[in-house]
């Protein structure tokens, strides 16, 4: 409670925090109750999956709902990710984590405080899209057809397992490069780009298992099911294990360097 | 007198430059500990080692009675190189971070801002303070939470004169109430009104330490001058236990050696028909004993 509230203290008050979380969640709303609107402006005509309407197509009905949006509501981690560079690297750019570290916290603690403002931004994120989900829901769902509103609630946890991951991945680049510009280029480019390539000499069974891809395969891509193509409904144990692991090994490997570090 | 901060050959090098060599130190409580050396000389790696910010190459530092580091922290305020603080955030904000990371209560803080110096700016960003000021919040920073240890990294860097002053006011007073203090300088000034013990450092390696009183024995001068300087030249030449004698444009300046004494040097001027018009004593300086030690370590 105390590393919360010490991390709270730092973040509170930073513009940034406000600014940056702000936008997230902003997008995040804006785009969730446009969904079915923003669906339908799509051109599909040239689509692999062939022609498909998306607009015609019951996006927001429980229990589909909760893999459509969580799908959706990944591709606005990537603010959350610069917020968490930016104040992992704010702390060395001005010094401040002497500043913790000569007044008596380790280093380890100093990890978890950052973990601690990491889980915060996620469930607060999380929150947004649950409630998002359920009012969507709601509104969209014939009540009287019981279908179960949670039923596909676990890729809600998905959803909170991807960000905590991108999360702490944007963590352990921040600390291991220090500076705020180069650390967000990284957070930005290693997944779109640098992973994909190294991935792409390996094979499937071996892939699952790169940090990026252990991500992306927690919440796949759930339209062609309404195609026909069968898109599972649920989340692999094996699946969400490697993803664990992930979030794990970038917190111990952030917490290795920074012992390693003469700061 | 208990030991607050024992080193054993503690040692770092990055890569081929050996910033600390095989130091030992030894602080007892109650001591106001000055560390002395030219710029580079490794003072503020030691610093940073014991606080434990710079990992030790080898060696080992001991706070108290075999405490861990982190307990040990708590019970020590410290100021290291520039000061760092959330510029976003004001000086009261700042030393609430401290209070926290330290389990401290918030009581303290205005009362210690107010002793800065700062208690007016107290609701200012961090980074509307000028040079002055920062140092200033610096050492609220290492006061607020009460400690038995201050460990003081350039207190006075960047200040001006009135500032000088002020902090080192701040610090006899502090020196004065039990509060054990480990200053680095390289103003030599500085350590020698503050400090009771000293250590020289020179290319991380320590080339001496002790108490002040005794580095500056046997450095006390005299100044001397009177109406017929030829004769007194003559008389003073004469004179046994007298060692250096320097002529400058209006004063002779000699040492006395162990023996006589300036009482003994007075009457013998005066039997002789020499009444001086000018005697005056100078105790010695940190700065020629400290140019001294560097030299004969070279």
């Amino acid at each position: 409670m105390r590393l919360f509230n010490l991390e709270l203290q730092k973040n509170w008050t930073y513009p940034g925090f406000w600014i940056i979380l702000g936008m997230h969640y902003l997008f995040l709303i804006t785009v969730l109750f446009n969904l079915q609107d923003l669906a339908g402006s799509i051109d599909y005509s040239d689509n692999q999956y062939g022609d498909i309407d998306l607009s015609l197509v019951p996006l927001l009905q429980f229990p589909d709902i909760w893999h459509n949006i969580t799908y959706i509501s990944g591709f606005f981690k990537i603010l959350l990710g610069i917020y968490v560079v930016i104040a992992i690297t704010n702390e060395f750019q001005y010094n401040t984590i002497r500043l913790n570290l000569i007044n008596g916290l380790t280093r380890l603690e100093f990890t978890i405080s950052k973990l601690l403002l990491i889980i915060l931004i996620s469930v607060l994120s999380l929150l947004v899209v649950f409630a998002a989900g359920l009012i969507i829901g709601i509104k969209n769902t014939d009540m009287a057809t019981g279908t179960g509103m949670f039923d596909n609630s676990i890729f809600l946890m998905g959803y909170f397992l991807e960000t905590l991951l991108y999360l702490n991945f944007a963590l352990l680049i921040g600390t291991w490069l220090k500076r705020t510009g180069i650390s967000i280029f990284v957070v930005l480019i290693y997944p779109l780009l640098v992973e994909p390539l190294i991935r792409w000499q390996f094979p499937d069974v071996i892939d699952q298992f790169f940090p990026i891809k252990a991500m992306d395969q927690l919440i796949v891509f759930p339209f062609p099911k309404y195609v026909g193509i069968e898109v599972p409904d649920t989340i692999p144990f094996t699946v969400i294990m490697i993803g664990i692991a992930w979030v794990i090994i970038f917190f111990l490997w952030t917490n290795l360097i920074l012992k390693r570090k003469n700061l | 007198m208990s030991t607050i901060l024992t080193t054993s050959a503690l040692t770092k090098n990055y890569g081929a430059i050996k910033a600390v060599q095989k130091l030992d130190l030894q602080i007892s409580s109650g001591q106001v500990y000055g560390i002395l050396g030219p710029n580079g000389s490794g003072k503020t790696t030691t610093l940073g080692m014991i606080l434990g910010i710079i990992n030790p190459s080898s060696g080992k530092f001991q706070w108290f009675d075999n405490s861990p580091l982190k307990n040990a922290l708590y019970r020590i305020g410290s100021i290291i190189e520039l000061p760092t603080f959330y510029p976003y955030l004001t000086a009261v904000q700042n030393l609430k971070i401290i209070t926290r990371i330290k389990g401290k209560g918030n009581d303290n803080i205005f009362a210690t801002l107010e002793k800065v110096g700062l208690a007016d700016r107290r609701n200012s960003s961090f980074k509307t303070y000028s040079l002055g000021m920062k140092q200033r919040l610096a050492l609220a920073a290492a006061l607020v939470s009460e400690p038995e240890v201050l460990v003081l990294d350039e207190p006075t860097n960047g200040m001006d004169p009135q500032g000088i002053a002020d902090i080192r006011n701040l610090i006899i007073e502090v020196a004065s109430g039990g509060t054990t203090i480990f200053l680095a300088s390289h103003l030599l000034d500085e350590v020698q009104k503050i400090c009771s013990h000293v250590a020289v450092l020179e290319k991380g390696k320590k080339i001496f330490d002790g108490p002040v009183d005794q580095i500056l024995e046997g450095e006390e001068q005299i100044e001397i001058w009177a109406e017929d300087p030829e004769l007194l030249q003559q008389l003073l030449s004469e004179f046994k236990g007298i060692e250096d004698l320097k002529k400058m444009r209006d004063k002779f300046i000699i040492k006395l050696l162990p023996g006589p004494s300036k009482k003994d040097l007075h009457k013998y001027l005066i039997e002789k028909g020499v009444y001086p018009t000018h005697f005056m004593t100078r105790t010695g300086t940190l700065e020629s004993k400290f140019l001294e030690l560097l030299n004969h370590s070279k």
